[in-house]
């Protein structure tokens, strides 16, 4: 290769080639297309090594940051913004005489707020238990094993509002003038006629809804006042909320000498809050109020914890390296023993029953 | 009827949060300069790399074979970056050249994921073949592309001939086309 191109093509990487100059180049290229491909792969290099250690930790953890931002905003159906109700009470009430307005405000105080104790209605399901409740307006609720739902004497009145922790499939009622809210620790899942599975348990990391019908919104308690980042979903999908994201790894930063420690403490913080699945069989997260559970790519960490829930036994590993086989299946009508003999058989390892107890451990060979 | 059906499965199913972290921090850098190599920009090299993933992350479930993660991210920042439309109206005709270029090769080349396979830490590998550059190049080589000092200017920083100093450079990424050739 000419010295003369060499000299035009490192003038155009450094980007301060002349017009007429990098015409000539052009032309020269396409008289002589076997050098194409050689200049085609410096340029490549050239790009590629101006982000050479360009990365370093702490930006690294800002870009996880915006990706995380990214992804948990990419897949919402963004709900139009709905006026704050008092922006219409405000317009309603200028149309009113004062004094009808006076005296409807009185006699909503007189009739609609008795003097009247609140009480609670509570449901609590053992492990290995399940049971099916019917609320006061008719909506049918299947409750998992461990899990506890609690409603108030005020329960269809304005709203019909009720508290889970652990898992619960819902076939609400129609009614679309009072919403049926589920509170879990962290979201809400606001629906108002629709058929929709909410787990919640405290000892797992995601709270996972999973809708069959209708239309339901999830909301983040702590943006309850930002109506526009309700997620809605459709039919057969499922949103994922993930409760706190894991410890990032600590990161040793070579390069930065210089590093103030007063800053490495103020640590980006990552949330990963969100995650939808669309097009699902909904089927594979409800079927365990028919007795059936899925299991799909699970850790045997993970599938003690169900397995501890359905059977009411406490799971004991006597090896870590056992929690991270994978399983994937389905469980029917299983005793415990008969899913104990399948997991030795499928992995290979062993266990023993003692009563409530299991241990699982290394098959000896 | 109902029958047992649990079974080991090392290698389906989707990513958890920990495993897709892990991903990032392990692949994002290299992903970043693969872009790169495309764009010429950093930001939207970075913008590519995101969409590539966030796209990737909420396909994950659908994941088959994990050793395929990497290939798969490669070859999707690839296509990513020959569609990525420039935001600046203008662009150089040869920019144009090479990019029409690098589109046409691809529909030319084997772009199944397989031909991915080789491609790993390219971050690393163009550090690793860097650093292996003799003194003086690799001294010459970092304050052009690291500081993007113009060549007039490190000739007359290192007291030598801007011919030496382009002569350099070329013999810099001649040797680094050389040991990254599977990345070309």
């Amino acid at each position: 290769m000419g010295k003369k191109i060499e000299t035009l093509f490192l003038a155009y990487l450094e980007g301060r080639i002349s017009p007429e100059d990098e015409q000539f180049l052009l032309d020269w290229l396409k008289r002589n297309p076997e050098s194409i491909r050689n200049f085609n792969e410096f340029r490549r290099l050239w790009n590629m090594s101006m982000m050479a250690g360009k990365l370093d930790n702490r930006e690294l953890e800002l870009e996880w940051k915006e990706l995380c931002r990214k992804i948990e905003s990419a897949p919402l159906v963004k709900q139009r913004t709905i006026r704050s109700p008092y922006y219409w009470i405000s317009r309603i009430a200028a149309v009113f005489l004062l004094g009808a307005v006076m005296s409807f405000f009185v006699s909503y105080l007189l009739l609609i707020r008795p003097n009247q104790q609140i009480t609670y209605q509570e449901i609590t399901t053992p492990a290995g238990a399940k049971s099916q409740i019917t609320l006061p307006d008719g909506t049918n609720v299947w409750l998992n094993a461990k899990s506890h739902i609690k409603y108030s004497s005020e329960y269809g009145a304005k709203n019909r509002i009720v508290e889970l922790e652990g898992e619960a499939f819902f076939d609400v009622e129609t009614n679309p003038s009072k919403v049926f809210i589920v509170r879990t620790s962290e979201i809400d899942v606001k629906a108002y006629g629709t058929v929709f599975n909410v787990k919640s348990y405290p000892e797992e990391n995601t709270i996972e809804t999973t809708l069959l019908e209708g239309k339901i919104g999830v909301t983040r308690k702590e943006l309850e006042n930002r109506k526009s980042d309700e997620v809605v979903m459709e039919p057969n999908q499922r949103v994922v909320y993930y409760r706190k994201m894991p410890e990032i790894p600590e990161v040793t930063s070579e390069n930065d000498e210089t590093e103030n420690p007063v800053e490495a403490i103020e640590r980006p913080e990552q949330k990963l809050t969100y995650l939808i699945s669309k097009g699902i069989d909904p089927h594979n997260f409800t079927s365990w109020k028919d007795g059936t559970l899925f299991i799909s790519s699970e850790t045997l960490e993970r599938l003690a914890v169900k397995l501890e829930r359905k059977y009411d036994v406490k799971i004991h590993f006597r090896d870590e390296a056992l929690k991270n086989l994978k399983f994937t299946g389905s469980l029917e009508n299983e005793t415990v023993e008969q899913v104990m003999e399948a997991i030795r058989i499928a992995a290979q390892i062993d266990y023993e029953i003692e009563d409530r107890d299991i241990w699982l451990k290394q098959a000896n060979n | 009827m109902w029958f047992l059906s649990l079974y080991v499965s090392g290698k389906e199913g989707g990513l958890s949060v920990e495993e897709f972290r892990k991903i990032f921090l392990e692949m994002y850098p290299s992903l970043c300069v693969y872009a790169s190599g495309y764009l010429n920009d950093k930001e939207a090299s970075k913008d590519v790399v995101q969409e590539v993933l966030t796209t990737f992350w909420a396909e994950n479930e659908k994941l088959k074979n994990k050793d395929l993660v990497k290939p798969y991210l490669f070859k999707a920042v690839k296509h990513k970056a020959l569609n990525y439309k420039k935001r600046e109206a203008r662009k150089s005709p040869l920019d144009t050249f090479f990019e029409e270029f690098n589109a046409e090769l691809s529909t030319r080349d084997d772009e199944s994921v397989e031909n991915f396979m080789a491609l790993d830490s390219l971050m690393d590998d163009l550090e690793a073949a860097i650093d292996e550059l003799p003194e003086q190049r690799r001294k010459i080589f970092r304050m052009s592309r690291f500081e993007q000092m113009k060549h007039k200017d490190i000739a007359e920083a290192l007291g030598i001939s801007p011919r030496t100093v382009e002569t350099q450079i070329f013999r810099a990424l001649q040797f680094l086309r050389e040991r990254l050739k599977h990345y070309l």
